[in-house]
């Protein structure tokens, strides 16, 4: 099942008809403003709370086409879809259960994949394989085999690949950068990255029969199989099920702040050496870190400590600069920079009112996280989260979980892309899949 | 938190080795593994995961010792024998997928059997190392069926099985599509000779989707070959699938794969496909040649789409290779607007001070998107070349250029153009003045300090006065704090009131200590409670408002308690809050509340005591909330003090 061909024979019932594949003429560049010939079609895989507000914003771009809404959820897919033909005042927007459908359609440029992570790289490898750029959110992928599986269907098949990170297109974090790696606080010591912590509540669900128009066996996709309930589903839940998420430490949130301090580290082909951390786990239906502390070492000296915002704010005063969910504080021989969603605060003060100019290292300039990809579909060029900086980010959040899991220190080889020395830790690298899902 | 829902997990463990397990420590561990086995054999999905996550420390407590893993991967064998639950099953899979030896091969490979087991089994299987578990799991193959088949060529695929070659052959040139494409891509895995032949053979006898699954699956056998440093072997397979043509996304990455592996080989089919007419092969040919024939594909730009040469600019930005610059100066003559703006786009990695002049022009041209293009290029060229270029184009240039070279010289932070945009602000027109008060707040430096000074006590208009305050404002903070003096030796003997006003906001803007002994005096002037010094006392409460930290809010909060005049306390209430509000973190956030609850103390009006309360939930204390509190029965407030509250409770039990 990883192949492009032309799977639709092979699937046996419970396949939704996508409407017909065609966009009317006047679908394509309307008022003039962009030439049909230049617009983007686009198919929206994974609909829910994330990937319905991402194909929003692609929806409302001038050079962009939503052709096809792909979920699990009958009803989900359906109201995504009315969004779409709405904006467009017709109904030509095709509905998709299978992410296969979508990738057979050759007029579709591009893809955004929002779907849960344990789904990210089979979809990510085959929309590369059927030659689509892609918009994937964050994670990436449960392991590292799977990650650069990834990377090499993306390299292989030469397209655009723009990662959910999108914290790099803000001006906060990209002059935090800025700072940090032109010497403002000086010698770059310690990066700590504080996560919102996980709900400190109780969940379990009650297993019973999917409803109607829910495909419970396309939604647990490559995961082991369990029971469904409505709880096991739930973004309060699955986001916390090591099957499906690690969540705050990753996709909940700790993934975006790992990918700044990556960033700041200019290590976006490498990766830290060392990782040993303490956690506690959520026991309930939920069974990953819930108050964790993890430390790094790169090969520089520099320290990334990782933590959850409680314990970050208690170690760390610089933390409560400004009341934010997550953050990251860069420490220097000489001042530190507090960063996050809400803004910049810096000591000496000054600094964040800095400029940098053209004399001094820039990273790349991006505004606008959704339009970088467009660009970058026509330029050639990366995105501004391209695939090797995305997998890199992602392994320092594997190898958090893999050590918190082994309760030991681990040595990496960012090189290799392994643990030194470490067969048992080693074996963690990959997942096997469901059966007939495979990469 | 829900009683008993997280377990702690300790950061270091002692490893238990086998004679230990004769130990009484060991033995109690024995015990508790037996009593958490016994739990475990009655777990059902969707309770609580208690002793499945203690089963999991014990099993990360006995590494180190290969005796005490095996004693027990033991156990869990002998558990998966016996009739617990499935969800208990399936957890011991999962701890014998990560520490699971040979041992657990037979009990594992006969739940391959049952369809309904057969996923679990090989979940563990897959990653226990061993030829044992590649040989249970070719022996399986042929017994099973469906879906449990599949799964298992996907695993044999995983770990590249060579011995498994011979049996994957009949299933990827069989009649059935669902194996024969799982056998295709676990073969690609492998990619060994044996398999590469089937790969080659597949090509030949296979035929619809199946064909294309082959196509694709040989495609990727030789891009493992490449990566495996056989690219000898890889090149003739990109060739065939290149020149087959089908599926058209195979034929693409073939090229890609022939680019990367093919060397001096890939050259002219590169540059065939450049020429060609198919848009997606001439896109992956720019990138192939890009590394290795820059030139090339720039001689070639004037012959290719405009799509093609937008790629090539990208490409060429993206390399940041200066010897590329005459392909962006060419391509900015263009009629097509896409290419003038890809090379606008790129231009800022690629240029040196001689793109400057082009650059200004387009960017005071009429042209909103190219103007934005050109000042951001403008801004992006590195070098104090540039910086000069810049600098020395202003006097001269035509006016809108000259505005777009100030603009530029902000941009920059360029010190080179402050002696310049000095003697620009004081220019006949009035846009040139306000952009060049502009771009001194990033170019000029204490050396300008005399100059920026000046020109807030004597501007040529007095509007010009607030950009220039702000301006000489940012200079003084990234100055030596001796560098004050010059805005104090004018403000002393200054008498133009609203010359003075302007030197107490750079004052106040600037954090400088003997600028708040200068601005303290003027707020407490008993002079300012009459109305012919209201006004200066006005400016002292403003510029200290300006201030970069909390160190004026007593001078502020005495004022607002004890001035004469009704709109000073106001004033310096609010101008105390807006101080409290900056980010501060070394100040714990209960300071903060003591400042607001003394605020809140001094509110007289309904809107400053929705200020307060608009600031509480920054500080996300017990003190902030129990004084939100305090205000919900306040009619005037009560809308805000609830809203306060509500945030609170959330944010300080979070913490």
């Amino acid at each position: 099942m990883s192949g492009r061909r032309d799977f639709l024979k092979c699937l046996a019932g419970g396949v939704v008809a996508g409407f017909p594949a065609i966009i009317p003429s006047s679908a394509l560049g309307r008022d003039g403003y962009v030439a049909p010939s230049e617009k983007i079609v686009l198919g929206a895989v994974g609909v829910g709370r994330q990937g319905s507000g991402d194909m929003r914003g692609f929806l409302t771009q001038p050079d962009v086409h939503v052709a096809a809404i792909c979920d699990v959820n009958q009803a989900t897919r359906e109201r995504i879809a009315t969004v779409v033909n709405t904006r467009y005042g017709d109904t030509a927007c095709a509905q998709y259960n299978d992410y296969r459908e979508v990738m057979a359609r050759s007029d579709i440029d591009c893809v955004l994949i929002a779907t849960g992570e344990r789904w990210h790289p089979l979809i990510a490898c085959a929309a590369a394989r059927s030659g689509k750029h892609m918009y994937c959110e964050k994670p990436l992928a449960l392991s590292v085999a799977n990650m650069k599986a990834v990377r090499e269907a993306v390299n292989e098949n030469s397209v655009a690949f723009q990662f959910g990170t999108q914290q790099r297109s803000s001006f906060y974090y990209r002059h935090a950068v800025e700072l940090a790696r032109n010497g403002r606080i000086g010698e770059l010591k310690t990066i700590m990255v504080g996560s919102v912590r996980g709900p400190n509540d109780t969940l379990y669900g009650t297993p019973k029969e999917p409803p109607p128009g829910f495909d419970y066996d396309m939604w647990l996709g490559p995961a082991p199989w369990a029971p469904y309930s409505d709880m096991r589903v739930s973004i309060a839940a699955w986001l916390f099920i090591s099957d499906y998420g690690l969540g705050c430490l990753d996709g909940a949130w700790g993934i975006h702040d790992i990918d700044i301090a990556q960033w700041v580290a200019n290590a976006d082909r490498t990766g830290p050496i060392e990782v040993e951390g303490t956690a506690t786990f959520y026991t309930d239906i939920r069974d990953v870190p819930h108050e964790y502390t993890v430390e790094h070492k790169y090969a520089s000296g520099v320290r990334l400590i990782h933590m959850d915002m409680v314990t970050a704010r208690k170690r760390a005063p610089e933390f409560n600069a400004l009341p934010s969910t997550g953050a990251t504080v860069i420490f220097g021989t000489e001042g530190w920079i507090f960063v996050s969603r809400d803004g910049i605060v810096t000591n000496p003060a000054s600094l964040a009112g800095e400029k940098i100019g053209p004399n001094q290292i820039q990273v790349i300039r991006s505004n606008d996280h959704r339009r970088n990809l467009l660009e970058a579909i026509r330029s050639g060029q990366k995105t501004i989260c391209p695939i090797e900086g995305a997998v890199r980010a992602q392994t320092v959040v594997q190898q958090e979980y893999i050590s918190l899991s082994l309760g030991r220190k681990l040595e990496w080889d960012p090189v290799a892309e392994q643990f030194k020395n470490d067969a048992e830790a080693n074996r963690w690298l990959s997942r096997p899949m469901r059966s007939p899902w495979t990469l | 938190m829900g009683q008993g829902k997280v377990i702690a997990m300790r950061k270091t463990y002692t490893p238990i080795c086998a004679l230990a397990l004769l130990c009484p420590l060991a033995l109690a561990q024995t015990a508790n593994l037996d009593d958490l086995l016994a739990q475990t054999a009655k777990w059902r999905y969707e309770t609580s995961r208690q002793p499945l996550q203690a089963l999991t420390e014990l099993v990360a407590k006995a590494q180190g010792s290969p005796a005490g893993v095996r004693a027990i991967e033991q156990k869990f064998i002998a558990f998966l024998k016996s009739d617990a639950t499935a969800g208990g099953k399936d957890f011991i899979c999962k701890q014998l997928s990560v520490m699971g030896s040979e041992a657990s091969v037979p009990v594992l490979a006969a739940l391959l059997a049952d369809p309904k087991t057969a996923d679990l089994g090989r979940y563990a299987l897959e990653r226990i190392p061993g030829p044992g578990v590649d040989r249970a799991l070719r022996e399986t193959l042929a017994k099973t069926g469906g879906r449990t088949r599949i799964g298992i060529v996907n695993t044999l695929g995983v770990r590249r099985d060579a011995a498994s070659v011979a049996a994957l052959r009949p299933m990827a040139l069989g009649a059935q599509p669902a194996e024969a494409s799982a056998a295709l891509f676990a073969l690609a895995k492998i990619a060994d000779p044996a398999s590469l032949a089937v790969l080659s053979e597949a090509q030949d006898k296979t035929t619809g989707a199946v064909h294309a699954d082959a196509a694709e699956a040989w495609l990727q056998a030789g891009n493992r070959l490449t990566e495996r440093g056989n690219a000898a072997a890889a090149v003739p397979i990109f060739k065939t699938l290149y020149a087959a043509k089908d599926p058209g996304t195979v034929q693409a990455a073939a090229l890609r794969g022939l680019a990367n592996a093919g060397g001096a080989q890939a050259a002219p089919v590169l540059m065939e496909a450049l020429r060609g007419n198919d848009a997606r092969l001439q896109a992956i040919a720019i990138g192939g040649l890009m590394p290795g024939s820059a030139g090339q594909l720039i001689a070639e730009m004037p012959k290719l789409s405009e799509a093609a040469q937008v790629r090539i600019l990208g490409l060429l930005a993206e390399r940041g290779d200066g010897t590329a610059l005459p392909a962006f100066t060419t391509a900015l003559k263009g009629s097509s607007k896409p290419v003038r703006m890809a090379a606008l786009q790129g231009i800022g990695r690629v240029g040196t001070a001689s793109a400057v002049p082009v650059l200004a022009a387009i960017a005071a041209g009429d042209d909103t998107a190219e103007q934005a293009a050109a000042r951001a290029a403008l801004g992006r060229i590195p070098g104090k070349e540039a910086d000069q270029a810049v600098a020395d184009g202003i006097a001269s240039a035509a006016p809108r250029v000259r505005l777009a070279l100030i603009r530029a010289a902000g941009d920059r932070g360029a010190p080179a153009a402050a002696p310049v945009l000095l003697k620009m602000a004081r220019d006949a027109d009035p846009e040139v003045r306000r952009e060049s008060l502009r771009a001194l707040h990033d170019t000029g430096s204490a050396n300008d300090i005399a100059g920026m000074v000046a020109l807030v006590v004597t501007p040529v208009e007095a509007g010009d006065r607030s950009e220039a305050v702000k301006s000489l404002g940012a200079v003084l903070r990234r100055s030596d704090p001796s560098a004050i003096k010059a805005v104090v030796s004018a403000y002393t003997p200054a008498r133009d009131p609203e010359a003075r006003t302007a030197l107490m906001q750079v004052m106040g803007q600037s954090g400088n200590a003997e600028a708040l002994v200068i601005l303290r005096a003027a707020l407490n002037d008993p002079a300012g409670e009459s109305e012919a010094g209201a006004g200066a006392r006005r400016a002292a409460i403003l510029a200290l408002t300006e201030w970069p930290d909390v160190t004026p809010v007593p001078d502020l909060f005495a004022t607002a308690r004890s001035a004469s005049n009704p709109a000073h306390q106001v004033l310096a209430l609010r101008g105390a809050l807006q101080l409290i509000a900056l980010p501060a973190p070394s100040r714990p956030p209960r300071e903060s509340v003591k400042m607001l609850a003394e605020a809140m103390g001094m509110a007289k009006q309904s809107d400053e005591k929705r200020a307060v309360l608009a600031l509480l939930p920054k500080f996300p204390v017990r003190e902030a909330l129990d004084l939100a509190n305090a205000s919900v029965n306040d009619r005037e407030v009560a809308a805000e003090a609830k809203a306060a509250v509500s945030r609170l409770e959330r944010t300080v039990r979070n913490r």
